[in-house]
C-alpha cells in the first residue's frame, strides 16, 4: 500500500475536517467506555487506575474481558495473556497500515502504531488508499477517540460509584451486552458461527472445571487452530 | 485494590509493544497466510468463550432455568445485535430489559 503523501499545508486538511472524521468515533466510545467506567467502579478501581486503564489501552473487547474476569476473581497473570491474544488483531492492522506511512519519520511511525484501533484502522486504511494527510491532521482524529475512550471510562467509574446497587438498574448486563453485540458483528459466516459456538461449549465446559483459569485461553487457541485447518482443507 | 493496577499496567505495555512492533520490525515484510488465517479465528471463540459461562451459570453451576435473567435477557439482546449492528443500542436494550425484569420479578 504506497499512496502519495499530502504537504504539511495541504488546505485540503483542516482542524475543523480532522474533527469531524473522528466524531462518529468518538460518539461509538463514549457510552461503551462509560459502562466499562462503571464495571471498574464495582470493582474498586481508584481513579488513577481508571485513568490508567483507559487511557493506556485502547482496546474494548481485551478491557471488557479484562474486567469480566477480575470479577470473577482471576489474577492479572490469568487475565494478561488472554488480552494479548484477543489484541493480536492490532498487530496486523499496524503491519497493514506500516508501508503507508513509510514518508513519516520512524518516531511519528511508532507513536501513531499507538492508536491503532478496529475503528482508526477502517478510517486510516481507506484513507490512506489514494493520500497520506499530513501526520498532524492523522494525530488529531487519533487524539480524540483516546480523549473521549479515557472521560467515559472515568465518568463512568464516578457514576458508578454514585450509583449504590447497580443491578436495580440493569448495568451489570452492559459488558454481556457488549459481547453479545462485538460477537453478532464479527460473525461473517457459518465456519465462524461454528466456531463461536464451539468456543462457547469448551469455555463452557471448562469454567465448570478445575480448569476454569485456561478457560478461555485454550478455547480461544483451540477454535482458531481447528478454524485453521478447516479453511486449509478447504482450499486444497 | 492492587490487581486493577498491575493489569492496567500490563495491559498498557502489551497494546503498545503488539502495535509497535511491525512498525518496527515487520514494516515491509508478510506475515505468513496460515498465520493470518489463525488470528482471524481468534477474537470470535474468545469472545463466546467469556460469554458462555457468564450466560448459563450461576454461583458456579449451570443454571437454564427461567430463573437467570441473563439467559432470557441475552435471548432478545442478540436478535437486536443481529438486527441493528449497533454495539450502543444491543447494550442499552439488555441493561433496560434486564433493569425492567427485576423491577417486574422481585
Amino acid at each position: 500500500m504506497t499512496a502519495r503523501a499530502a504537504k504539511l499545508t495541504d488546505p485540503n486538511f483542516t482542524v475543523p475536517r480532522a474533527l469531524m472524521a473522528s466524531l462518529p468515533i468518538v460518539a461509538a466510545y463514549l457510552p461503551v467506555a462509560f459502562t466499562l467506567g462503571i464495571a471498574a467502579g464495582q470493582l474498586h478501581f481508584s481513579i488513577f487506575e481508571s485513568i490508567l486503564f483507559f487511557g493506556g489501552s485502547l482496546s474494548g473487547s481485551a478491557q471488557s474481558i479484562a474486567l469480566q474476569m477480575l470479577r470473577n476473581g482471576l489474577s492479572p497473570m490469568t487475565i494478561w495473556p488472554i488480552t494479548i491474544i484477543v489484541n493480536l488483531r492490532y498487530f496486523l492492522m499496524s503491519s497493514a497500515l506500516a508501508p503507508s506511512l513509510s514518508v513519516w519519520p520512524k518516531p511519528l511511525r511508532y507513536l501513531f502504531s499507538l492508536f491503532v484501533t478496529d475503528e482508526l484502522f477502517a478510517l486510516h486504511a481507506s484513507q490512506f488508499r489514494t493520500e497520506v494527510p499530513p501526520p498532524w491532521y492523522v494525530f488529531v482524529i487519533n487524539v480524540m477517540p483516546l480523549i473521549a475512550w479515557t472521560t467515559g471510562g472515568v465518568f463512568g467509574h464516578l457514576a458508578g460509584n454514585l450509583v449504590e446497587d447497580t443491578r436495580l438498574f440493569g448495568f451489570d448486563f452492559a459488558v454481556p451486552g457488549m459481547f453479545i453485540a462485538l460477537v453478532v458483528m464479527q460473525i461473517e459466516d457459518k465456519r465462524m458461527l461454528g466456531l463461536g459456538v464451539l468456543g462457547g461449549a469448551i469455555g463452557l465446559l471448562l469454567s465448570l472445571s478445575p480448569l476454569k483459569s485456561w478457560a478461555i485461553l485454550i478455547s480461544g487457541i483451540v477454535c482458531a487452530s481447528v478454524g485453521t485447518w478447516m479453511e486449509k482443507c478447504k482450499t486444497r | 485494590m492492587q490487581d486493577a493496577l498491575i493489569i492496567a499496567l500490563l495491559m498498557a505495555i502489551s497494546n503498545a509493544l503488539i502495535r509497535m512492533i511491525p512498525v518496527g520490525i515487520l514494516s515491509g515484510r508478510k506475515l505468513t497466510p496460515t498465520m493470518l488465517i489463525w488470528l482471524k479465528y481468534v477474537p470470535v471463540p474468545v469472545l463466546c468463550a467469556m460469554l458462555a459461562p457468564d450466560l448459563l451459570t450461576e454461583n458456579g453451576a449451570l443454571n437454564i432455568h427461567f430463573s437467570n435473567c441473563y439467559l432470557w435477557v441475552a435471548v432478545p439482546s442478540f436478535l437486536v445485535a443481529y438486527k441493528s449492528k449497533n454495539m450502543f443500542l444491543t447494550v442499552l436494550f439488555g441493561v433496560a430489559l434486564l433493569a425492567l425484569l427485576r423491577l417486574l420479578v422481585p
